[in-house]
């Protein structure tokens, strides 16, 4: 009798293990939930880093481009998914109506080679007329500011956006 | 002893449990809140990026407000620009400061300092840009000739032109042929007619700022001293790269510096690729000439004293001449060589100003415009005058117009502290 009560109170009460086992399991399901949450934001914060970037690379080119076409098309109303010029590869773009409509996917090099790596990604651009007064207003009739925005998104969420505005007088006034 | 090891088995396991939960749960936490913080930063930088964007479209929105309105100075002054502009879910706000006096409003010539300051989120940006008055021509410059004085056209002389012929005095034309608009400020007088006889007012054109511009052009160049040569500069390229009487001159500005009233000599067979200013002596220009002026907005010639443009109006054959007029580093139309076997056109190319009279006779080809401070004789010749529009595109001092129009200093974006 006295070796069995040692015995027993040796091992665990059922109680001992059914709290142990919920504090444990608790745990454990939050530890999980905090890492997935966590490997989520870090996927998050990646596409967004990467959309930057893919996104930030069209701003860079289009900033040195001017407001119209260098051989005299100005103020064209701009028409979604035309290119003055006719160019293939936005590296031969000349102006920043070019962009209007533009959209690759995968995005592309300036050559207009599909970059595999970004497989699933979508680069598109838009560009509009837009209020001087207010850069946030569409015009529907041409003005001397216009809109440039890119917009890039994974498997159809948008990840990363990026706007930019040249005006006639930033083009006429540049040295 | 067993009853006292029982409560220590049973506290053992609860601490140890408690223990595993606990440090666990810390390191959940612990990784929560460093991911927390990580995404925090990423968000700050991309806040960050989106600032500079908007800094530079506010520095693009300001120059588009100046060049819109003519009294830009005045309205920000008074305030007009107060209110900030949101874009892209940021804020923009703009500044402007004359860093000379301290008072925007007071010169139309002075530069400014445009300051664009965004704020998106916890970021903000601040960009700064410098604006000087952007050249623009006085409208004497839209002429093919201009005269302070009178002028007048004999008759064995052939005139085309698409620009206007100015004359502030009468202008008299016994002419031949005038292909042109002839216009005055006293009267017009034609034997045959020309294309159109105007009479405008005293104030049509503006005119030259001669004291300005005789004074700076004292600062510029290198001299080719007058004991280099006799009576004539002959087979002569002056260009930055070329200058047979001493270095080069980096900008292609070169003066000379004649010896008095009696002083003369001629240009034969000289090209021009820049600027040459004669100071106190006549000038004839004669035979060859190719002359271009370039971006810096310098005349192609300035002559001080009695200025007599008489080309030959044929081409220069370098085999015959002897000289080669393209050498390395001053090509034409793109080519340069070392040999002898080019043939080039006399041509002009930009702004001729004599301060004195002008004579043109013989075959002219010009691109541009003469403006002579005093008269022009036109004598026998056969002129073509057609527009070049680049000559206006930077105009030199004396010849700018007053204007609320800024162009971009180059270099001088900086981001600034806020």
């Amino acid at each position: 009798m006295r070796s069995m009560r040692c015995m027993s109170r040796r091992g665990l009460t059922m109680m001992e293990v059914v709290i142990s086992t919920l504090l444990v399991g608790l745990t454990l399901t939050g530890a999980m939930q905090a890492v997935s949450g966590s490997a989520e934001r870090r996927e998050r914060a990646g596409d967004r880093a990467v959309g930057a970037a893919l996104a930030d690379e069209i701003i860079a080119v289009a900033a040195f481009l001017p407001f119209s076409d260098p051989e005299g098309q100005t103020l064209d109303p701009i028409a979604a998914g035309t290119v003055e010029d006719g160019a293939a590869a936005w590296g031969a773009f000349d102006d920043i109506d070019d962009w209007s409509g533009w959209s690759a996917s995968p995005p592309e090099g300036s050559s207009g080679t599909p970059r595999a790596a970004y497989r699933g990604w979508t680069r598109s651009v838009q560009v509009d007329f837009v209020d001087p007064a207010s850069p946030d207003t569409v015009s529907r009739t041409p003005t001397r500011v216009k809109r440039l925005t890119v917009t890039i998104s994974r498997q159809g969420v948008v990840r990363a956006q990026a706007s930019m505005l040249r005006t006639a007088a930033f083009s006429e006034g540049s040295p | 002893m067993t009853r006292r090891s029982a409560p220590t088995r049973r506290g053992g396991v609860y601490l140890a449990v408690a223990g595993t939960v606990t440090f666990v749960t810390l390191i959940g936490v612990a990784g929560i809140a460093w991911w927390a913080r990580a995404d925090d930063r990423v968000s700050l930088v991309d806040d960050q990026r989106q600032a500079a964007m908007l800094a530079r479209a506010g520095v693009e929105l300001g120059i588009e407000r100046i060049a819109s309105d003519e009294n830009w100075r005045k309205i920000f002054a008074d305030g007009g620009w107060a209110d900030a502009t949101t874009f892209n879910a940021g804020s923009i706000s703009l500044t402007l400061t004359d860093e000379a006096d301290g008072r925007l409003e007071d010169d139309l010539n002075d530069n400014a300092k445009l300051r664009a300051r965004s704020k998106l989120g916890r970021a903000a940006r601040s960009l700064e840009v410098e604006l000087e008055p952007r050249p623009v021509a006085i409208n004497a410059l839209s002429t093919g000739i201009w005269a302070a004085g009178v002028l007048s056209i004999d008759n064995s002389v052939s005139v085309v032109a698409d620009l206007p012929i100015y004359a502030a005095d009468h202008l008299t034309a016994e002419d031949y042929y005038v292909g042109s608009d002839l216009q005055s400020s006293a009267s017009v007088t034609t034997e045959r007619g020309a294309r159109s006889e105007t009479v405008v007012g005293p104030d049509f054109y503006t005119q030259p700022d001669w004291d300005s511009f005789k004074e700076a052009i004292k600062t510029i160049g290198t001299e080719i001293p007058r004991s280099a040569f006799g009576s004539h500069i002959q087979n002569a390229v002056l260009s930055s790269a070329s200058n047979p009487f001493g270095t080069p001159d980096p900008d292609g500005i070169y003066w000379i510096s004649g010896s008095g009233p009696n002083d003369a000599f001629s240009l034969r067979n000289v090209r021009i690729v820049g600027t040459l200013i004669v100071f106190d002596a006549d000038v004839r220009a004669e035979w060859w000439q190719l002359w271009e002026q370039t971006d810096n907005g310098w005349p192609v010639l300035v002559c001080e004293k009695k200025l007599t443009l008489s080309p030959g109006g044929i081409p220069l054959i370098e085999l015959l001449a002897g000289f080669n007029a393209n050498p390395i580093g001053t090509p034409y139309n793109g080519e340069e060589d070392n040999a002898n076997d080019d043939t080039h056109p006399t041509r002009i190319t930009g702004l001729v100003v004599g301060l004195d009279d002008i004579t043109i006779s013989g075959g002219l080809d010009m691109r541009g415009t003469i403006i002579a401070q005093n008269d022009v004789d036109i004598t026998w010749a056969a002129i073509y005058i057609r527009d070049e529009p680049s000559t206006r595109e930077n105009p030199p001092v004396g010849f700018r117009a007053e204007t609320s129009q800024m162009r971009l200093v180059e270099g001088s974006w900086r981001w600034m502290a806020d």
